[in-house]
């Protein structure tokens, strides 16, 4: 029984017609081994369908502008991550960090609103992060050959970190891409899981907190030559 | 998370819009708060919007019966002219319950696997794990919902929990 298992998991690891010849050799031997590798190809299959209707379903959701609800669900994330950011911070930690994504993504959607994804991209002016009025944000800001990495300039107390979120503005309403990043200093190097080299328009946030919420927060963009 | 609304109304369209727009704005408000509350086991492996779909569509399905049970007893007037098969449009209902009833590990895998197409090689990667786990927790994964699926289809099959492995 061990080995039949064993079998039926590396044969449905496997694209059918692609199984080892091992399993393949004992899948020819055992008729309730075929019947059961059919039922979980079945069930796979299945799944695969459901995937690519969800896929697609996302993209068209992706194309739409408006939507019943859409402005009370900004209102209502906007309220829910203000009521989580005065909550008790340590037994909600994993809760405030995606708060925090949200809120960015929440913040980003109300403030800029729907990106106009023809044209040149605006000025993104400059910004500035902290006390004084030195920018703080400074590469990639504008036009930029690629987003190799983020340099920022700021000074932290004790009890503060870096909150770093990255948004695709090609997206209608802006994508976050990937999940929130803590960066413990400039400069970051976005990992190769992100993709940002397919990304022809971002806008980054980078966020001071501490146990009490936001502290400062400046936003920069940048296009790709 | 506001993808919710966008894709609750794409899904109302494909399905015959059975929900007008105040049923739909109120839907995506329950959804959200429904998602708010399970955010914490969010652990960001996959899109958020890929984790939030299998919400949305099973509210949505509820939400169409609801309205359709509603419909029917208020009146005796015929079924909404546009109303699409709902055998169609609810044909992965039973899926998704399937994957929600699976341990996180496994759901993890799952979604990964089929809904964002990433390779064995790269969930490992993502997750941290060897690959060796992640196919035993796809294989048990897909063993619990072709389960789950026999017995909801036929409702005196076999045990739902997966044969013991004897490696790991």
């Amino acid at each position: 029984m061990a080995d039949d298992e064993r079998f039926l998991e590396d044969a449905l690891a496997s694209s059918p017609g692609e199984e080892p010849a091992e399993a393949l050799e004992h899948l020819a031997s055992s008729a309730d081994s075929r019947e059961r590798l059919a039922e979980l190809r079945a069930a796979e299959a299945a799944f695969v369908e459901a995937g690519e209707d969800a896929r697609s379903v996302l993209a068209e959701a992706e194309e739409l502008h408006e939507a019943p609800g859409l402005d009370a669900a900004a209102e209502l994330l906007a309220k829910q991550v203000r009521s989580v950011r005065g909550a008790q911070p340590a037994r909600l930690m994993p809760l405030v960090a995606v708060a925090s994504l949200v809120a960015a993504s929440v913040m980003a959607w109300l403030l800029f609103g729907p990106s106009d994804s023809g044209g040149e991209p605006q000025d993104p002016g400059r910004v500035y992060l902290g006390p004084g009025d030195d920018p703080v944000l400074s590469h990639p800001i504008g036009a930029v050959p690629a987003y190799d990495e983020f340099r920022w300039d700021v000074e932290l107390v004790d009890g503060q970190r870096l909150e770093l979120m990255l948004f695709d503005l090609t997206s209608d309403p802006p994508r976050p891409l990937g999940a929130l990043q803590e960066p413990q200093s400039s400069p970051w190097i976005p990992p190769p899981s992100l993709a940002l080299e397919s990304v022809e328009r971002l806008r980054w946030t980078l966020t001071v907190v501490d146990s009490t919420g936001v502290v400062a927060s400046s936003a920069g963009e940048a296009w790709l030559e | 998370m506001l993808c919710v609304p966008r894709i609750l109304a794409v899904q109302n369209k494909r399905a015959g819009r059975p929900l007008d727009e105040h049923d739909l704005a109120d839907l995506a408000q329950d959804v959200l708060l429904l998602v708010w509350k399970k955010l914490p086991s969010f652990e960001g492996a996959s899109a958020l919007e890929t984790w939030v779909y299998s919400f949305c569509y099973l509210q949505f399905m509820n939400a169409s019966r609801r309205k359709a049970r509603l419909r029917t007893r208020a009146s005796d007037e015929a079924p909404a002219e546009a109303a699409a098969d709902p055998q169609e449009s609810g044909r992965f209902e039973e899926l998704y319950e399937g994957v929600e009833s699976l341990p996180p590990a496994e759901r993890r895998v799952i979604e990964l696997r089929l809904s964002s197409e990433l390779t064995f090689d790269e969930i490992g990667r993502a997750s941290d794990e060897p690959v060796s786990t992640v196919k035993s927790r796809y294989y048990k994964a897909i063993q619990r919902l072709a389960a789950f699926l026999r017995r909801r289809g036929e409702p005196a099959a076999a045990d739902e929990q997966p044969r013991e492995e004897a490696h790991g």
